[in-house]
């Protein structure tokens, strides 16, 4: 599971903010910091079964049952995504290994239940072609703009900076406007396929 | 690595990509945004509410699915197993035993049932 060095466990307890603190931090969120996180989760929940909405209540419900912790010092937005990260990291590698989605059902009547973590037979089919499908859905979605194909293909090489711009044939304005339209266009054309 | 791996790293980079992307970009926020947080925040409170309540049923009922451990004077409860009349209690148990004398075991057990019925009756008296 894929976790930030800003979240912690509930039990190393070495300077983090209280389940109180984090409610404070929680309500003082700017319009902006929602704003970005609005749109994180969004990305997200590309990835999983899960409405972006979903993402973003349950990453908060773990902070405010203490479950996930802020380091007093972290950054409180990248520690948010953290937890929505770690979330959709657990989702796939449940469905990877055919168990059932590991996120809560929002909508019981009796709390939010964990999922049933027995093995799922029609995910050991569906879920293994599930990081393929995303993507060759990326793939089909920058299809028409072979810049942003190099820009994937340099991104996934671990490039950086004036390698990127020497692969795209850009200068800094131009890979900023690339990276900048590979953010759009990832965040507006994927097809919803939200459960 | 494999393919799966393979997939999964290109995500993960992906992943990096956008969220550095977006938390970097000047933001066209609105106060939509800010109120939409604040219901999940609203949301959320209301969900670990009721988790921490259904926590709590499912403890109580455990504990009454388990057996009581009841915690008393053993002296006063031998006094008042006395004060009983151990002729109302020997014969029976003497009987029950196909005339064996009454162990230790079953002393204890017989003043924890006292201790308990005495507990209950308390506790009814306090309702």
């Amino acid at each position: 599971m894929h976790e930030t060095v800003d979240m912690v466990d509930a039990d190393e307890d070495d300077g983090l903010l209280s389940v109180e603190e984090a409610r404070v931090r929680l309500d003082g969120l700017s319009d902006d910091e929602a704003n970005k996180l609005i749109q994180i989760s969004k990305w997200f929940a590309n990835r999983c079964e899960v409405p972006a909405e979903d993402l973003r209540q349950e990453a908060i419900v773990r902070v405010l049952s203490g479950s996930r912790q802020c380091r007093r010092s972290a950054d409180f937005v990248r520690f948010l995504v953290g937890v929505m990260r770690s979330l959709v990291s657990a989702e796939s590698e449940a469905k990877k290994a055919g168990i059932r989605p590991v996120l809560v059902v929002l909508d019981s009547e009796n709390g939010h239940d964990l999922a049933d973590n027995a093995p799922s037979p029609e995910h050991l089919v569906a879920s293994r072609m599930d990081d393929g499908q995303t993507l060759a859905e990326i793939d089909r979605i920058i299809a028409d703009d072979e810049q942003l194909q190099l820009l994937v293909e340099g991104l996934a090489d671990n490039m950086i900076g004036a390698d990127l711009e020497a692969l795209l044939g850009v200068d800094v304005k131009g890979l900023a406007a690339a990276r900048k339209r590979l953010k759009r266009r990832l965040l507006n054309e994927f097809p919803e396929r939200m459960g | 690595m494999s393919v799966g791996d393979n997939q999964s790293m290109r995500l993960s980079i992906l992943d990096d990509f956008m969220i550095e992307e977006i938390l970097a970009a000047e933001g066209d926020a609105t106060a939509a945004d800010g109120e939409a947080i604040r219901r999940d925040v609203e949301r959320a409170e209301l969900l670990a509410r009721k988790s921490r309540l259904k926590a709590l049923r499912e403890e109580i009922d455990r504990e009454r699915s388990t057996s009581r451990v009841i915690q008393f004077d053993s002296e006063r409860m031998r006094a008042k197993l006395k004060a009983i009349g151990s002729a109302a209690v020997s014969p029976v148990t003497m009987a029950a035993r196909s005339g064996k004398a009454v162990d230790d075991d079953d002393l204890n057990s017989l003043l924890e049932d006292l201790a308990e019925l005495e507990q209950d009756s308390e506790a009814r008296d306090d309702e």
